[in-house]
């Protein structure tokens, strides 16, 4: 595995995480100011995960010598 | 089936996504490929992910912080408020003692949660403190109990001689033991002495619609009282009691309808956990207050009838034997509570 598949893959990874989080806090009890303050986290790690998988498809596209754009897609 | 957003679930996301964190800086600082096969904004957006993975995790951790002084902060002010309204001699039950005086009954056993939580109803109508205990002889020899507590039905901030009212909601919901409690107590024990029946091994249930579920929690939670009865399942409709911590072994299912701001007064979720069911509902048609005891019982009986999830059914199957069969005979006894002065025979 080259470096920069390795850090595609860790970026996946890290989606991975993200996303299970996101899930996790969605299922919350969304019930008055609790589920207010979960949604907000929610929306940061939905955030977060977009740029994660956006820098996979981006290590990956370079790792196999492609030139990759985000409005193209990975 | 939602989850209850409380502290210790959301520091444990927070420490997974800071180990994903930790995970991405060091293995970010070890592979360096050269800069000719990585474009530069890759080298800002692998930075900007690190920092944000990190800020992710802190602000799920300040979110657990937050619940866990708001916690702290609706006990702290409910005990406070109590001991400024007991020194204008208001919500304080000052050193009157629970008493109990035999009813007949007026009702039957019920045979399922739902008209469980409809002979609670019927209690609350009747506003004189009543609470119903129902014991069914099983095979085994043992006694199963069934207590149905009814909500608040006096609004006079001055404890009066009905402990359900608004004194014992607001020391109840401080964590106080309260006339109320002990008076539910004595009463699911003066039903087993008048059954000559009754030992700390029978399992009991314990229904109660707002107040009632109060009561009901803090029963589950008293480790008196659960050494001596065996509660393994409680019941709880419209009722804020997030701030309880039942005995492990009790079996909690938490009705709460959309619109109901009473649940909501702990400012807090309920714990979520195997041995603990919150289930949000709608208000059921027919019923133009959320917080109506009737709307409860009619939800309830709505869990037996619509398809539920596999842990609602496993809970519901958990009670059936609580609930007698058509030829099982049951004890029903009647009990008003009162809060009575010292010395006063009732």
């Amino acid at each position: 595995m080259t470096e920069l598949s390795a850090l595609a893959a860790l970026h996946e990874r890290c989606a991975g995480a993200a996303e299970q989080t996101a899930g996790r806090l969605l299922g919350m009890d969304t019930g008055g100011w609790r589920g207010w303050a979960a949604e907000q986290c929610e929306r940061h790690v939905w955030g977060v995960r977009g740029l994660l998988i956006d820098l996979a498809a981006a290590h990956r596209a370079a790792a196999d010598g492609l030139r990759w754009h985000p409005d193209v897609g990975g | 089936m939602q989850s209850a957003a409380d502290p210790t679930t959301l520091d444990l996301m927070a420490q997974v996504i800071e180990g994903f964190a930790t995970e991405h800086d060091e293995l970010s600082a070890v592979l360096r490929p050269s800069w000719a096969q990585v474009p530069p904004h890759l080298w800002v957006d692998r930075a900007r992910a690190s920092f944000e993975l990190h800020a992710v995790a802190a602000a799920v951790r300040a979110a657990a912080a937050a619940y866990r002084e708001a916690d702290l902060g609706v006990r702290r002010s409910l005990h406070a408020l109590a001991e400024l309204a007991s020194g204008a001699g208001l919500l304080t039950e000052g050193t009157r003692m629970p008493g109990l005086v035999d009813l007949a009954p007026s009702g039957r056993a019920p045979t399922s949660v739902g008209e469980a939580l409809a002979a609670v109803s019927d209690l609350g109508a009747q506003q004189d403190g009543r609470v119903r205990v129902v014991g069914v002889p099983q095979p085994d020899h043992a006694t199963t109990w069934i207590v149905l507590i009814p909500g608040t039905q006096s609004w006079e901030p001055r404890a009066g001689s009905n402990p359900l009212d608004v004194t014992t909601d607001l020391l109840a919901m401080a964590g106080q033991w309260t006339i109320a409690a002990r008076a539910v107590a004595g009463a699911l024990e003066r039903a087993q002495a008048l059954a000559g029946r009754g030992t700390a091994r029978d399992p009991v249930l314990l229904v109660g619609h707002s107040q009632g579920g109060i009561l009901a929690m803090a029963l589950a939670a008293d480790r008196s009282f659960v050494a001596r009865h065996d509660v393994t399942h409680v019941v709880t409709a419209g009722s804020p009691v997030a701030g309880f911590t039942p005995a492990p072994t009790v079996h909690v299912l938490s009705l709460e309808h959309a619109g109901d701001l009473v649940p909501e007064l702990d400012l807090r979720a309920n714990p979520g956990g195997p041995s603990w069911l919150t289930i949000r509902a709608p208000v059921p048609k027919g019923i133009e207050s959320a917080h109506d005891s009737r709307g409860y019982a009619l939800t309830a009986s709505g869990l037996t009838r619509w398809p539920v999830s596999a842990d609602v059914s496993a809970w519901l199957a958990g009670v059936d034997r609580f609930f007698p069969t058509r030829d099982q005979p049951a004890w029903i006894s009647e009990l008003r509570m009162e809060r009575a002065w010292q010395g006063r025979t009732t």
